[in-house]
């Protein structure tokens, strides 16, 4: 109840927190916190039918070459080049895990590993897609002659990106099809026995979940105006499932945004320089396992309770006078 | 008519037969007893009509139709429903959740309309909240179906494993010790509640461990050892035959 109370006022913070923040690099570190949200919300899902993926950055890279070589090499709008992205990436999970998942879990794993780590390779060897030098000079997106360049114009746009995530992801969740993917997590066994298709329901999570990485991995490269084999590497992959483990892997729409958060605005608020953020991060997770199992947000779950106390302490403290 | 035919099946691990050329008949609307010693492949014959795993060689028939071969959940399709040995729920989901979400076969609208969550979609689940409900009524969980359901005790636990199950409306029941680790008051209202269930036309196989369980239960029963059937009939016959004397208690020397 009270979090539909905060809806609009969280709606009316999202909207004017350019004007509110005024500062180009603050802006640019929220856009990727966006985008990083929308990876980890990916890796939620997945993870909600006890899967684990390692390979989030390769299917964030197969979007953002899909999109970058479309609008330069074929000169498509970003806007055709968008969707189209999200669908190669798509196609290109369905490619790889229709099989392996018939395997099981753990070749699921593998195999996400195996994939970030071929994407890398593959576009870095491959003269066509730009070589280790990358795909420079993507142009930015545009609407007839409004183009988004100004960090403002972004953040609306990866904001809007965002939305939609979240809105697909909590209809799915809300439907039957998330109904089933909670079975599957709580018990594979139980959930077949009761007629769900266990195989077809995780490729389906997978699917969708990396067709929203490819989406986001578009408008990353033409956000960026170029593209780096190097930056898809597998530790990004690692990083994706750490925004949802710090969030908390319970909560699979507001966990992945706090986690990412905290990712991207601690180090920059502690002056951790890059090299020693891998260090870092390796402290905090470890932190977070040991003292905050739950997440960030199973905080907020234990606060009610903590109000129970105190009030049964007033209740007590009522009887003794 | 037989309701489910087992003909010659077999399973082996490695060199172990778990279960050896089998045949077996469930009739309609009748509580079959399986009984065994332990390791005699009573769950074994269980995953195997379920489809957790494939059988090496025999065949299974349900209404007519060779199972054998079908994935678990096209199995739960065609209406058979089973419960576990352990206490296998949806240990996260509230008692209500994990009712709701056995009823999962039994919508009629389109994934895409149900993502939508289109007015069909949601008349859809007020129906089946309803019937959610009657089923939680009907095995006397209604007060609890806002506990966890890691949170209920034993006996609450196995009779919500059996709610899910009937939530897929079976016409066919496994069910795995049902009354295993209860207290006598608690065995008593499963044995009731899995009487009822007879009642209403639902054919029941129930391996059990419990003799008086079994022995008031069932109306035939198949006993096993080393994965065959060595006998077979009503319970007082089952009582009082050698093999299986022999088969609980050793040979007399």
């Amino acid at each position: 109840m009270v979090k539909k109370r905060l809806l609009p006022i969280i709606g009316v913070i999202l909207v004017l927190l350019p004007f509110l923040v005024r500062n180009d690099y603050l802006l640019h570190l929220i856009i990727y916190m966006c985008m990083y949200s929308i990876l980890g919300m990916g890796f939620s899902m997945i993870w909600k039918n006890r899967l684990i993926t390692c390979g989030q950055a390769g299917f964030w890279a197969v979007g953002a070459y899909t999109s970058a070589l479309l609008v330069t090499r074929a000169g498509l709008s970003f806007w055709f080049a968008l969707p189209i992205a999200g669908i190669a990436s798509a196609l290109f999970a369905l490619l790889i895990f229709f099989i392996a998942l018939r395997a099981g879990p753990l070749v699921f794993f593998g195999m996400s590993l195996v994939s970030s780590f071929i994407v890398m390779e593959v576009l870095g060897s491959v003269e066509f897609f730009g070589g280790w030098e990358g795909l420079l000079d993507i142009p930015s997106p545009s609407i007839g002659s409004f183009v988004f360049f100004t960090k403002t114009s972004c953040y609306y746009l990866v904001l809007c990106l965002l939305l939609v995530n979240i809105i697909v992801y909590y209809a799915l969740y809300k439907s039957r099809i998330g109904r089933a993917w909670t079975a599957i997590g709580s018990s594979v066994q139980l959930a077949e026995a009761q007629g769900i298709d266990v195989y077809r329901y995780r490729l389906a999570a997978t699917v969708i979940a990396c067709f929203f990485a490819g989406v986001v991995g578009a408008f990353y490269a033409h956000y960026q105006n170029l593209l780096i084999p190097t930056t898809f590497s597998f530790i990004l992959s690692i990083y994706v499932q750490m925004y949802a483990l710090i969030g908390g892997l319970s909560y699979f729409i507001a966990g992945p945004i706090i986690g990412a958060a905290v990712m991207v605005f601690l180090p920059e608020f502690l002056r951790i320089t890059e090299e020693f953020q891998p260090i870092f991060f390796s402290i905090l997770i470890i932190l977070i396992v040991i003292f905050l199992p739950g997440g960030i947000l199973s905080i907020v779950q234990r606060v009610p309770r903590l109000s129970v106390i105190l009030s049964q302490i007033g209740k007590r403290i009522g009887v003794l006078q | 008519m037989a309701l489910l035919e087992i003909r010659g099946l077999s399973r082996y691990f490695g060199g172990l037969a778990a279960v050896n050329d089998l045949d077996l008949d469930v009739l309609d609307s009748e509580i079959l007893g399986l009984i065994g010693p332990n390791g005699a492949g009573k769950t074994t014959l269980f995953n195997l009509i379920n489809g957790f795993f494939p059988p090496t060689s025999g065949e299974v028939i349900f209404q007519g139709e060779e199972i054998s071969k079908f994935k678990p959940h096209e199995i739960a399709k065609l209406g058979i429903g089973r419960s576990f040995q352990q206490s296998v729920l949806f240990m996260g989901s509230t008692v209500f959740e994990n009712v709701f979400t056995g009823f999962h076969m039994n919508y009629k609208t389109g994934l895409l309309k149900q993502f939508l969550h289109t007015p069909a979609v949601r008349e859809e689940e007020e129906n089946i909240k309803q019937k959610v409900m009657e089923i939680l009524e009907f095995m006397g969980l209604a007060s609890q179906k806002d506990e966890l359901a890691q949170n209920l005790s034993h006996g609450h636990q196995r009779i919500l494993g059996l709610c899910i199950a009937l939530a897929s409306n079976p016409e066919l029941l496994l069910l795995d010790e049902p009354v295993t680790g209860m207290n006598p008051g608690e065995t008593v209202t499963m044995i009731g509640l899995i009487r009822q269930l007879r009642d209403r036309g639902i054919t029941l196989v129930v391996v059990e461990h419990d003799m008086k369980a079994v022995m008031s239960l069932c109306d035939r029963i198949v006993v096993l050892n080393y994965g065959r059937k060595i006998a077979e009939g009503l319970p007082g016959e089952i009582r009082e035959n050698r093999s299986v004397i022999e088969a609980y208690l050793g040979q007399e020397k």
